[in-house]
């Protein structure tokens, strides 16, 4: 890995305005979403009782933190090709995987700076609700958090060594719905029959489920059991998304 | 130093480049004249490493250092010059120790003062002399410059052509891709003129014979002065 252009990619990231407008306009909606507005209840608790808000919030967050992921991560190596920056990166002997997976730990860096931006939400919900020892959680969650995005992020900038940026933006958006959607798609895919339903249980053995992850970091906050399968299979996610970098190559720079 | 033996190179049913072959000594100013689409940049993308070759071999002397700047180079905006020379630098391995010494002088050599100023303020011309800045940073033996000379004005232009001299006179062998053939003919030693992917001519000062490069150009490429 090379420091020098990780911290180049961060410089650039944080110069983009639209990634803090992205991210106050995320933290304004979930906390529209979250307000204490609501008169319905769930399981006997009302639906701005503060578990419930908590979970939307992390949920939402995530949901967030994965669309910026992939604005700041999908475009990172094909702009480097496109302007011709590669031409000097290459003379000067980086190695194409080196190279890669550089660009993509600097849009990693860029979308855990976002998602810290993004976290200003469930601290404000709890500031609110008196929960200091859930902030005290926070940072071992947002560990957590990191996972789904750094999923998302490797196999964005992965298929973008090979594919334009918008293809695959659009494939990271497709993988961010389905994966967390997991748990209504299960369910589909449990009612329906026959092709559609062979259809959903492949996508569902595909797709990783973002949704089981992200919500390990409720069950921290919460101070709940966390599910180790999903943890340790994100950790594995990651690492086999690691190996794109070193197995898809560029034929000309 | 360079050896190109029969290079070739097609992009889908396009020849680019079709049969070029060409030795650059130590010390030599050589330019590569033709033009556009001729396969001057693809000949210099394959020997820089940054584009495959269908056919053909490329020999570098094992150890030399290349240095290359771009026709159309790009520099994030919110940096200085200081700061993108300081990114290559560290890139390239340059010590810290020795980082702000070199680009000082890499700065100085292409008369950009190190100052604040940020990239996104530079004129086309100041861009290209940046370009032209991390090109000759850890002092490299080989130079490749792709239209260095785009964007700069008269006096740019004058200054760049007596920076190649100084360049040249320091031993370094350098690869000009030019459009202007009056500043190859000043100071360059030879060149080879492309055509549809072919050397057509090959042009050297010591039997220039009288004629001019433009005379020798046009004739090669089947124009005459008028057209």
């Amino acid at each position: 890995m090379n420091n020098t252009i990780i911290s180049n990619v961060v410089r650039e990231k944080v110069h983009r305005k639209d990634l803090y407008i992205i991210a106050a306009f995320s933290i304004l909606i979930t906390l529209m979403m979250t307000g204490n507005q609501s008169t319905l209840t769930i399981n006997g608790e009302p639906l701005t009782g503060y578990t419930n808000m908590l979970t939307i919030t992390i949920l939402l967050i995530g949901l967030a933190a994965g669309a910026l992921t992939i604005a700041l991560s999908s475009s990172t190596i094909p702009n480097e090709y496109n302007r011709g920056t590669s031409h000097l990166i290459w003379i000067r002997g980086v190695k194409q995987s080196i190279y890669h997976a550089s660009l993509a730990v600097g849009s990693l860096t860029a979308a855990l700076i976002a998602l810290g931006l993004l976290l200003l939400a469930p601290i404000c919900l709890m500031l609110a609700n008196n929960q200091l020892p859930q902030i005290l959680r926070l940072p071992v969650a947002c560990l957590l958090m990191a996972l789904p995005i750094a999923i998302i992020c490797l196999l964005v900038s992965g298929l973008s060594i090979r594919l334009p940026g918008l293809a695959t933006g659009l494939f990271g958006a497709s993988i961010l719905i389905i994966g967390y959607a997991h748990p209504l798609l299960s369910t589909w895919a449990n009612l329906l029959s026959g092709t559609t339903s062979t259809i959903l249980r492949s996508l569902l053995l595909v797709v990783p489920d973002l949704y089981s992850l992200q919500m390990q970091s409720l069950a921290f906050l919460c101070g709940e059991d966390l599910a180790w399968h999903n943890i340790l299979g994100g950790l594995l996610g990651v690492y086999l998304l690691a190996q794109l970098f070193l197995l898809l190559k560029r034929k000309q720079a | 130093m360079l050896t190109c033996d029969r290079l070739k190179k097609t992009f889908r049913d396009k020849t680019a480049v079709a049969d070029i072959s060409f030795t650059i000594a130590d010390g030599e100013l050589f330019a590569l004249l033709g033009r556009n689409g001729a396969g001057k940049t693809t000949t210099i993308k394959m020997i820089l490493g940054l584009l495959p070759k269908d056919n053909g071999d490329i020999h570098i002397t094992e150890g030399v250092r290349i240095g290359y700047s771009p026709e159309t180079p790009y520099f994030p905006g919110y940096l200085s010059g200081s700061q993108v020379l300081g990114y290559y630098g560290r890139i390239q391995g340059l010590k810290r120790s020795e980082l702000s010494a070199e680009i000082k002088r890499v700065m100085q050599a292409v008369g950009l003062r190190p100052d604040k100023t940020k990239v996104k303020d530079y004129s086309k011309g100041m861009l290209q002399r940046l370009a032209m800045a991390q090109a000759l940073l850890g002092d490299p033996e080989m130079l490749v410059l792709d239209e260095p000379t785009a964007g700069l004005d008269a006096l740019g232009r004058l200054e760049f052509v007596e920076s190649l001299r100084q360049m040249k006179a320091s031993g370094k062998t350098i690869i000009l891709n030019s459009h202007i053939l009056s500043d190859v003919e000043r100071v360059c030693d030879r060149a080879v003129i492309i055509d549809a992917g072919r050397i057509v001519y090959e042009w050297s000062q010591a039997d220039s014979s009288g004629q001019t490069l433009e005379a020798v150009f046009l004739k090669s490429i089947g124009r005459t002065s008028h057209e």
